[in-house]
């Protein structure tokens, strides 16, 4: 449930029904989809989602994200300023919390998910591993904050990039996810 | 009877949703924007951006033959403003319900136009609402996941 951006006119009365409504009433109940979408699954013999391979596609990219953090982390590539471990433990479980959100809305066994992630991602990963190649121990804290700064904006952007490719209510769930990340490079980003 | 609203009534309901947003944004900006202090030239700018926004807003709603919903005379705030720490904590309040505003106008977006500022102005407010200050968050616009 969204509510307004400010609560009601001050000075509300009878005759603002229009712009009271508008401001504080609800938008529709997003957590749970549109109804006679969510009805007709249900109600109908299983078939295909055209969404699953676009939000387990997603998923696996969330998945290697996730391990480029926690290798960053791990390695000490990042050296010890703890104020940047902080905030990079943050945004991997804003990762998780992604990740977890794109397997729930594919509703998919973790098996059909690495199917169809293998058929849908694999000729795509090619930037996102050399970002992960870059994260070695060996690289300077500056060259790991850039190769994370990297594969957030890819994440971004690839997420932007389907959209307009998926139903309403998970085009809103990965438009959130890319604002994140977006926000995860400009604050990672050393030259920002 | 009862029928269901059909994807074009459906994106203009949220269109028009998001132009009172704007026009209650437009208005919070202006009270929160004298009391900012060093901060004022940020708030300027996202002042006029805003109001660009109401007028691509009022521009699609024109497009699709429906009379723009006006703004209120004035909104209640959520909270008193008197310094420039309640001034930013109103902006990142009114960044934030701006995001939600436009992640349900992602949700309903059927012309590609539309999905795009859609989209745009979603990671626009959420990066606002963190240069006022607010820990970022994972889920921007998805007020039911925090």
């Amino acid at each position: 449930m969204t509510r307004g951006v400010l609560a009601i006119p001050a000075y509300a009365g009878l005759g603002t029904l229009l712009g009271t409504n508008v401001l504080t009433g609800c938008t529709p109940d997003k957590t749970s989809g549109s109804p006679h979408r969510r009805k007709t699954a249900a109600a109908e013999p299983p078939r295909p989602d055209p969404d699953r391979p676009i939000l387990n596609a997603a998923a696996a990219d969330e998945e290697r994200l996730i391990g480029l953090y926690r290798k960053a982390l791990s390695s000490g590539s990042i050296g010890r300023d703890s104020t940047l471990r902080a905030r990079l433990s943050t945004f991997v479980r804003h990762h998780e919390e992604h990740l977890e959100a794109l397997r729930t809305a594919a509703g998919a066994t973790p098996e059909a998910a690495a199917g169809d992630i293998e058929a849908r991602v694999a000729p795509d990963t090619e930037p996102t591993r050399q970002a992960t190649a870059s994260a070695s121990p060996s690289a300077s804290p500056q060259a790991t904050l850039v190769s994370l700064v990297r594969a957030e904006q890819k994440a971004a952007a690839d997420r932007g990039a389907v959209v307009g490719a998926v139903s309403g209510e998970n085009a809103r769930l990965l438009a959130s996810i890319a604002a994140s990340e977006t926000i995860h490079a400009h604050l990672l980003d050393p030259d920002s | 009877m009862t029928r269901h609203a059909t994807k074009d009534e459906r994106e203009l309901a949220a269109l028009q949703r998001a132009l009172a947003g704007v026009h209650a944004a437009l208005w919070g900006y202006g009270v929160l924007g004298p009391r900012l202090g060093e901060d004022l030239d940020r708030g300027l700018r996202i002042y006029h951006t805003y109001r660009r926004l109401r007028d691509q807003l009022t521009e699609l709603i024109r497009d699709q033959g429906a009379s723009p919903v006006a703004a209120e005379p004035a909104y209640a705030l959520p909270f008193h403003v008197d310094d420039s720490a309640d001034a930013r904590r109103l902006a990142v309040h009114l960044e934030e319900r701006c995001a939600a505003i436009f992640a349900d106008l992602v949700a309903d977006a059927t012309q590609p136009r539309v999905l795009n500022l859609a989209t745009r102005t979603l990671t626009d407010c959420a990066e606002r609402r963190v240069a006022w200050g607010a820990e970022p968050v994972a889920f921007p616009g998805l007020p039911e996941r925090r």
